[in-house]
């Protein structure tokens, strides 16, 4: 299928799936509802998030009729692609695999559907990358024990021998004997094949050894970590449970490892790979999309699941997970005034810590949020040094009656505000859905970018001080 | 994100046997709208090993000082697992809260393993067999019931559903249907989980008569490799907080799995 049909598709897809969402509201108790709702929330309007992995993932409880669709994108090959400089996604529109190279060889994440995939598709695909007696497959991750994860391994083990890895709660009656990773052993296990560490975390629900990992990867000059997650669909009630306990771990180590992007095998619910279809490789590539966005992304992740659980048990008292974001404000941080804004879903958060601190030097202030979100305060240390100073505002998180407030964090240089001054006086009129709009830059968070902005911002800059 | 952990590795991944190492962890037990007290604070001492996993629920008092008051093990024999739930709560107080959190748990377990539920100093007797899972709960949920009487401790009454068996009239195997009474009577306007693993799913909504079907769809469309595989269905009957007497969440076995 050409590009054009499978935007056709795609398209015929979301007006069924939309239609779906329409009959489905209102059939749902309040505390689905509520996390349903959360979800979309803590997509602060980002597109991606919302038309991908909102729309998937809460779809199992609000679009069941989705997964009729995306399977018929088994069909729909899709060619060795790059996404990063050192690895590349394999498979079918539906579900793939990824393929790291190093210096040393190969690893590949899951193995296609089955053995004719694995002949046709990934022994010339890693040929056409190098695959030689000198740069061999040095190993196979594989994300769970399901047949469009470990179709093809079977295949690799009997041509190229390599070790593959897999969950242990999955690895009985394996023809492949795979390598057992402890399932029942929650911490994160680094193993390190090919000279390449990857991080895995067993994350039992969808299976009970689905697996997911941190890879670092190459991308434009510099080391990346993303996500590998497994499984998708969440099973019934002894399942769920498990599944969100293992989303709100991987949380834990996604933040912990500063993941900037994830892979998952059945990329439809990021949608990443189409920029890359649509528009080829970008430098820093569509995979990364920093942490604060995927952070993000796993919250909304975490919301459809609870959403699931509520469905299916309506005794379910799960927190909602609100994921927040901070933002330097306009013309900080500057040399003697560091302020932020945090905010969420629902609005500013209020009340809260937010602490500044300098790369190096250590915590220059901490000040808490008042009724619009912002914390301001003067660095304890003395005046920043304009562009060597790295400044980092960080709100770590509260907890609250039903409610968790997710922590997040911003880092940028002490500059003199001239910039920004700039950037309103460019802005003016730019109202929020522009492309000229920035959230940061309209102090009073009117939703449009004026003259009161524009004078807030030049009483915080000493007279005269820009040209 | 610790605090929010709940009972996980007991729940559901009964199987998932390994390599013989022991893990351990201490985790706040489940929230749930059945709790009536949920001021009392209890936590989970969870270990795992190769052949069984054990789960201790403890009563933490304002002092920090915890005790047992409930033991759950999950062990594998003859390809089955099996769970058994003990209470043994000191008051009556205390016991309502104990067989509340232990319902909540045992609903979160794998609804085809066996189940022996006792209270007091008894062990399980498996001679005498072992229950269902819709059976485990409807004992817990009883013994709840008997508490919150002989203690006439103010608190919402329980009274438990019951699922059934009922003719699909369909040829079509994907096809499944449950029906579903209280106390003898229909329950109607009810959405009822179908579930079958690796994968598929369906809900029904029960009609005037308390039956409920629908055709199960795989969910994920994998080649095919669970062929010849007989597996499990199961139905969920989500719960109703709101009902008077409040009807708690419970499943049904619809078609047994096997090889």
């Amino acid at each position: 299928m050409n590009r054009s049909k499978q935007t056709l598709a795609k398209t015929t897809a979301a007006a069924v799936m939309l239609a779906f969402i329409g009959n489905a509201s209102a059939q749902f108790s309040p505390q689905t509802e509520l996390h349903l709702d959360a979800a979309t929330r803590n997509t602060l309007g980002d597109a991606d998030l919302m038309n991908n992995i909102r729309y998937y993932f809460c779809g199992y409880t609000d679009n069941p009729g989705f997964v009729n669709i995306v399977r018929s994108w088994n069909t729909i090959k899709i060619p060795l692609t790059q996404i990063a400089g050192d690895t590349w996604y394999l498979g079918s529109k539906y579900v793939g695999q990824y393929i790291l190279r190093s210096p040393t060889g190969f690893v590949l994440v899951d193995s296609l559907n089955n053995t004719a995939e694995a002949r046709d598709l990934t022994i010339p695909a890693l040929q056409s990358l190098g695959l030689s007696a000198s740069l061999p497959l040095q190993g196979v991750y594989l994300t769970h024990g399901h047949g469009d994860h470990d179709g093809g391994a079977n295949y690799l083990r009997q041509t190229l021998n390599p070790p593959i890895y897999l969950g242990s709660g999955d690895a009985n009656n394996k023809a492949y004997n795979p390598i057992r990773i402890d399932s029942t052993n929650l911490a994160p296990q680094p193993i390190t094949i090919g000279g390449r560490t990857l991080t895995l975390i067993p994350t039992p629900g969808h299976t009970p050894g689905t697996m997911a990992a941190v890879i670092p990867v190459q991308d434009n000059g510099r080391e990346v970590n993303l996500l590998v997650t497994g499984g998708s669909n969440m099973g019934g009630l002894s399942t769920v449970y498990p599944y969100l306990d293992s989303l709100e771990r991987t949380y834990a180590l996604a933040k912990a490892m500063n993941v900037e992007g994830g892979m998952h095998p059945h990329q439809f619910f990021e949608g990443t790979l189409q920029k890359i279809l649509d528009s080829g490789l970008s430098t820093p590539s569509q995979y990364v999309v920093g942490n604060d966005k995927y952070m993000r992304g796993l919250a909304v992740w975490r919301e459809c699941t609870a959403a699931f659980a509520s469905n299916l048990d309506a005794t379910a008292a799960l927190p909602v997970w609100r994921a927040s974001k901070t933002e330097f404000i306009a013309a900080s941080p500057a040399p003697n005034r560091l302020a932020a804004r945090v905010f969420n879903g629902w609005g500013p958060v209020a009340g809260q810590q937010v602490s500044f601190t300098l790369e190096g030097r250590g915590t220059a202030c901490t000040a808490t949020t008042d009724e619009n979100g912002v914390a301001t305060c003067k660095s304890s240390l003395g005046p920043l040094k304009g562009k060597d100073d790295l400044v980092t505002a960080t709100f770590a998180g509260a907890e609250g009656s039903g409610y968790v407030d997710l922590g997040s964090k911003v880092t940028a240089l002490a500059n003199n505000g001239c910039a920004d001054l700039a950037a309103i006086r460019a802005a003016m009129g730019a109202r929020a859905g522009d492309a000229n709009y920035a959230s940061r830059l309209d102090v009073d968070q009117n939703g449009v970018i004026d003259g009161r902005d524009l004078s807030s911002v030049t009483r915080d800059i000493q007279p005269g001080f820009c040209k | 994100m610790d605090s929010f952990r709940s009972l996980r590795a007991a729940v559901g991944i009964l199987l998932a046997a390994s390599c013989g190492i022991v893990h351990a962890e201490v985790v706040r037990a489940p929230d749930s709208k059945l709790i009536s007290r949920p001021e009392l604070k209890f936590v989970l001492d969870q270990r795992q090993s190769e052949s069984r996993q054990l789960a201790t629920l403890l009563h933490e008092d304002s002092g920090g000082k915890r005790t047992e008051v409930a033991l759950i093990e999950a062990s594998v024999a003859k390809g089955r697992a099996r769970v058994a739930v003990r209470s043994f709560a000191a008051s009556a107080d205390m016991g309502i809260a104990t067989l509340e959190r232990l319902y909540t748990l045992v609903l979160r377990m794998d609804p085809e393993a066996g189940f022996c539920f006792t209270q007091g100093t008894g062990g399980c007797d498996a001679s005498l067999g072992l229950d269902s899972h819709s059976d485990a709960l409807r004992r817990i949920a009883l013994a709840r019931e008997n508490a919150l009487t002989r203690a006439a401790a103010p608190g919402a009454s329980w009274r438990p559903v019951s699922m059934g068996l009922v003719e699909t009239g369909s040829r079509d195997p994907d096809v499944v249907s449950v029906r579903l009474s209280s106390a003898g009577v229909p329950l109607a306007d009810v959405r009822i989980f179908f579930n079958q693993a690796p994968h598929s799913a369906c809900v029904g909504k029960t009609d005037a008569d308390g039956v409920a079907k629908c055709r199960l769809v795989d969910e994920h469309g994998d080649e095919d490799e669970h062929a010849g595989e007989l597996r499990a269905v199961v139905a969920t009957f989500p719960g109703d907080v709101k009902a008077e007497p409040v009807l708690p969440p419970t499943t049904y076995i619809v078609r047994a799995g096997g090889s």
